[in-house]
């Protein structure tokens, strides 16, 4: 018997399994993929039910709700298994390409979208374009700009000799004429491993044996692929990038391109250099661009000499140290490996015989014992499967990005679709009833006194004109409003640059006096960087502090909306006071700055520090260029954080405001409407109901519409009603997530 | 715990308890006094488990889980003893349990003598690891690495020759790095010999220029073969890479440098 059992306290192991059991065969995100299933259903329901104003709103979600999906990017040090993670989370191991070198070059975008048809072709991939290519190839691009800003016109001999370098490559894979692929696009119907590598990995850098296929990877902008299956009920979308710390300056760089704001970032780690300092400033890299959704997951355990309790050691080291560097955060550690997540996955999928190199690997950390037996019995598979799932750690990371899925951005989104829907459905039936109401009066009016009709006629009258009068008073307290939200963003804005701007002065005052003390101690600086991190979290908090006091602005106006339109809704149905609830307010958080956590040039490594400060005679000029630069360097930044809340919050106000507005017109409209019935009525009673035929037309007329009404009455309020559901079930999936 | 040593496994407070030294036939015995070796690296590279390899004794501890902040100083003495000496030169005999007690910003080094019989021939430093978060390279070390003459840069097989360890490398006056030699350190970690060959071609052609000399060892293959008291240890020390190592290291030693 191969399997050794006692080796890894298979207890603890399957207790640990029942505890994940429920997320096991479960899809990650099913509860928020029935949440925008449901919506769906409900948007294409009241389309025929609302008035002409709230179409585009519900177009518009709609297509959100089409659109939606959860972005995780994946990122981590260079070899750390970034895409052997991928391989195992989507199990599909062989999927990517891995290696012992750096080898993915670009970045790669996975989409897994169940829900809908997939596209015609499963995977494309885009070449830089000719003016991208001539800037990425002669030292343009980000780095050169930073350089240049430092110490102008220094070029740094091992990025020209590295550029110089991935053209020949390019030229002597592609032949000379390669550049007539740039612009390109490649598309293909069928995704197999080699198609991916021919694109995406880097490939043999040094060896000289040619290969028989094309190597593109060296002119590929981006790979995207669209995949069948994989673990994510809702849509999601995975983002593999080259590793950060390597040594090849030009991936370094377009990871750092890529970072387009996921919505969650999985932070991957090796466990035989767990979060080392470049892993350290990483992290705090990604700490402006979305901090309340990072796992971080240690990798390759199966290299430990015992995975389970230095495994343990390790975990509890880093959540130590993450807990100093971030206390704010809860940021969840997870250990495992990734290799091991593959193997348990080929063993579930029917395989029955390890390779040489898996059987060593199991051997050594005591997971199987060699023996005569090659095969594994029907029952060990199971058993060894189970236990690989878990120990890859795979169950649990799954888990946990299921569960930050329910707070991330495509959670919050649904939330408020359905906040906006639940009040359009109300006011439709708000609408439909009193409308129902005024056809009911005149049907049972027909049958009385001409007087009786004109009498009742004259009352809707004047109570419609009151409405009429109120609606049009709240219409112009709504633009007084939306003029207060506009004023309370330009100030708000104003006083968050000033602040900001402040502070990074004061900052520079800190740095020159700090670069003047040290010229004064060391008579030659060996080794001069600067730590810009402190500005950076300074500059952050103020941010989000600024951004937090403006939002609450906001909210506290949005609120005084929502009586004004309550109070419609009383007036105009009077016997059901509760008919309109206002829809809880979203809050409105903080995007992510990615601002902040762009590069600047002094965070350029030593060896420009050393052309900088040679390049300047005396320590006062040093003093004053240093001030200098960090203003140059960072008031760009802080244009682009004010510009960052100006938008988010505007957004927000123009997103109330047109949702006020169409609920606010929807009512106008139905009164209108009813008015013009009326009106109707009186005419054809003023004609001396000569006109038969005109009197038939016009009952036939208000009984067609009394129909159409009960069914639009009934079909918003069961939309309310099952918008209600979902907003139940939002709230507590996300309630879930944020408790465990 | 760690995949080298265990803490049980560690020298003994006080003496170590290496009584005999098994014959090192690698070093050649010379009577000139024994060359210096720094041992450096980024955290986790190997460093510790390298010197080990090179002494062929545990010589020093090789837990993470109390790291050593001080440059452990490796010489030959009959009486095995481990000392620190504080920054204003005063000396005080200790043991690894209360080496984690000392002052971090006190201490100078510590001085640990063993009688080893490859300590005739080489002194070796390990150092506390180097990072490359744009502090300037600790004093201590880089005083260390002009003194030695050879200085090792451990690099891991599983993840080798990142841009922060080129980084701190290069900081590294040039006179000390042309007596540089890179350690590929683990690698028995890697899980093919097609890997292992892939690995060493990208690394003579991206980290070697900077080095004198470059030189690949399987760590826990080393360990396992200082254990193995038996026959044949000498054999799969060899296989594991510690004597190619040795013989790197002693080239580097033999050129002599440039005036």
């Amino acid at each position: 018997m191969g399997f050794n059992p006692s080796s890894l306290r298979l207890e603890a192991v399957e207790a640990a399994h029942a505890a994940h059991g429920k997320h096991g065969g479960e899809l990650i995100g099913a509860a928020l993929e029935e949440a925008r299933g449901k919506l769906l259903k409900i948007t294409a329901a009241l389309v025929p039910c609302l008035e002409e104003h709230a179409r585009p709103l519900l177009e518009a979600a709609q297509k959100q709700l089409a659109l939606s999906c959860c972005r995780i990017g994946i990122v981590g040090q260079v070899k750390a298994g970034k895409s052997t993670f991928i391989n195992a989370l989507v199990q599909q191991p062989r999927l990517l390409p891995t290696d012992i070198n750096p080898c993915t070059a670009v970045v790669t975008v996975l989409n897994f979208r169940n829900g809908t048809p997939p596209p015609e072709h499963a995977a494309v991939f885009r070449m830089f374009s000719a003016e991208e290519w001539t800037e990425l190839a002669e030292g343009g691009g980000y780095l050169r700009e930073l350089t240049q800003r430092l110490v102008p016109n220094f070029h740094p001999e091992l990025l020209k000799a590295q550029l110089e370098f991935m053209r020949n490559r390019a030229e002597r894979r592609l032949g000379p004429n390669f550049r007539k692929l740039l612009g390109q696009c490649h598309k293909f119907k069928e995704i197999t491993p080699e198609i991916i590598a021919d694109y995406v990995s880097a490939g043999e850098a040094h060896s000289t044996a040619g290969s028989t296929r094309q190597q593109y990877s060296d002119i590929t902008r981006t790979a995207e692929l669209f995949l069948a299956g994989g673990p994510f009920a809702f849509p999601t979308t995975l983002i593999d990038t080259p590793g950060t710390n390597d040594p090849f300056l030009v991936r370094d760089e377009i990871t750092r391109r890529c970072l387009e704001n996921p919505d969650m970032f999985v932070f991957v780690l090796s466990a035989l250099q767990p979060l080392s300092p470049s892993d350290i400033s990483m992290l705090r890299l990604l700490n402006g661009l979305n901090k309340d959704r990072i796992v971080v997951f240690i990798n390759r355990i199966d290299q430990l000499a015992e995975p389970a309790s230095e495994g343990a050691v390790i975990k509890a080291a880093v959540e130590q140290r993450l807990r100093r560097e971030f206390p704010a955060r809860d940021i969840p550690v997870i250990v495992g490996s990734a290799w091991l997540g593959a193997i348990g996955h080929e063993l579930r999928s029917g395989a029955s015989v390890f390779d040489p190199v898996q059987r060593s690997a199991l051997e050594r950390i005591g997971l199987f014992r060699g023996g005569a037996t090659e095969t594994l019995s029907e029952s060990d598979r199971r058993r060894l499967a189970t236990v690989l799932y878990e120990t890859s750690g795979m169950a649990e990371i799954s888990a946990t990005i299921g569960r930050l899925m329910c707070t991330a951005g495509g959670a919050i989104l649904l939330q408020q679709i359905a906040a906006c829907l639940l009040e359009l459905a109300q006011a439709a039936a708000i609408s439909a009833t009193t409308e129902l109401d005024t056809i009911e009066r005149l049907q049972a009016a027909r049958q009385a006194e001409a007087s009786a009709l004109a009498a009742s006629i004259a009352e809707e009258q004047h109570s419609l004109e009151q409405f009429r009068a109120r609606a049009e008073a709240i219409e112009a307290t709504f633009r007084e409003i939306e003029a207060h939200l506009a004023d309370i963003i330009r100030r708000g804005a104003g006083t968050l640059r000033n602040d900001l701007q402040e502070i990074v002065r004061c900052f520079s005052e800190e740095l020159a006096a700090e670069l003047l003390n040290k010229l004064r101690q060391e008579r030659r600086g060996r080794f001069w960087t600067f730590d810009v991190g402190a500005l950076r979290e300074r500059l952050e908090a103020a941010y989000l502090d600024a951004f937090r006091r403006m939002a609450g602005d906001l909210t506290r106006v949005e609120r005084f909306l929502y009586p004004q339109l309550e109070a419609i809704a009383a007036k105009l149905l009077p016997d059901a006071p509760e008919a309109f609830r206002a829809a809880p307010v979203t809050p409105l958080e903080p995007i992510p700055c990615e601002a902040l956590s762009s590069r600047v040039a002094l965070e350029l490594g030593a060896p420009w520090w050393k052309q900088w400060l040679a390049a300047r005679p005396s320590p006062q000029e040093k003093a004053q260029h240093l001030k200098q630069l960090v203003k140059e360097e960072f008031y760009p930044v802080i244009e682009a954080l004010v510009r960052l809340a100006e938008t988010r919050l505007a957004e927000r106000a123009r997103d109330v405001m047109t949702r006020a507005n169409a609920l606010s017109e929807s009512m106008l409209t139905a009164i209108e409407r009813r008015k013009q019935r009326l009106a109707a009525q009186q005419d054809v009673l003023e004609g001396g109901g000569g006109d038969r035929q005109a009197i038939r037309r016009l009952h036939e007329e208000q009984d067609r519409r009394a129909k159409a009404l009960r069914e639009a009455k009934t079909a918003c309020a069961a939309s309310s009603e099952e918008l209600g559901r979902v907003l139940k079930l939002l709230e507590a999936s996300c309630h879930d997530a944020g408790g465990a | 715990m760690s995949r080298r040593t265990a803490t049980a496994r560690r020298p003994a407070p006080g003496p170590a308890r290496t009584g005999v030294s098994p014959p090192m036939p690698w070093w050649p015995a010379v009577g000139l006094p024994p060359a210096a070796v720094t041992v450096i690296g980024e955290f986790r590279s190997g460093r510790s488990s390298l010197v080990n390899a090179l002494l062929g004794a545990a010589a020093v501890p090789t837990s993470m889980r109390t790291p050593i902040h001080h440059p452990v100083l490796v010489s030959y003495s009959p009486r095995a003893a481990l000392v620190a000496e504080f920054l204003d030169h005063r000396r005080q005999h200790t043991d690894w349990e209360a080496v984690g007690r000392l002052p971090q910003h006190g201490v100078r080094c510590l001085h640990l003598r063993l009688p080893l019989e490859s300590l005739k021939s080489i002194r070796v430093t390990d150092t506390p690891a180097c990072a490359a978060d744009g502090a300037p390279l600790d004093e201590r070390v880089l005083a260390l690495c002009r003194r030695a003459q050879a200085v090792i840069w451990c690099t891991p097989a599983v993840q080798a020759w990142k841009a922060s360890e080129r980084e701190i490398w290069l900081q590294l006056p040039e006179r000390v790095r042309k007596r540089g030699v890179l350690a590929v350190t683990y690698m028995d970690l890697l899980r093919s010999e097609s890997e292992r060959a892939r690995l060493v071609s990208r690394l003579r052609a991206e980290a070697a220029p900077y080095f004198a000399n470059m030189a690949m060892i399987a760590n826990l293959e080393a360990a396992r073969a200082r254990e193995q008291q038996g026959n044949g240890w000498h054999t799969l020390w060899q296989a594991s890479g510690g004597a190619g190592l040795a013989a790197a290291v002693q080239a580097v030693i033999d050129t002599p440098p440039r005036s």
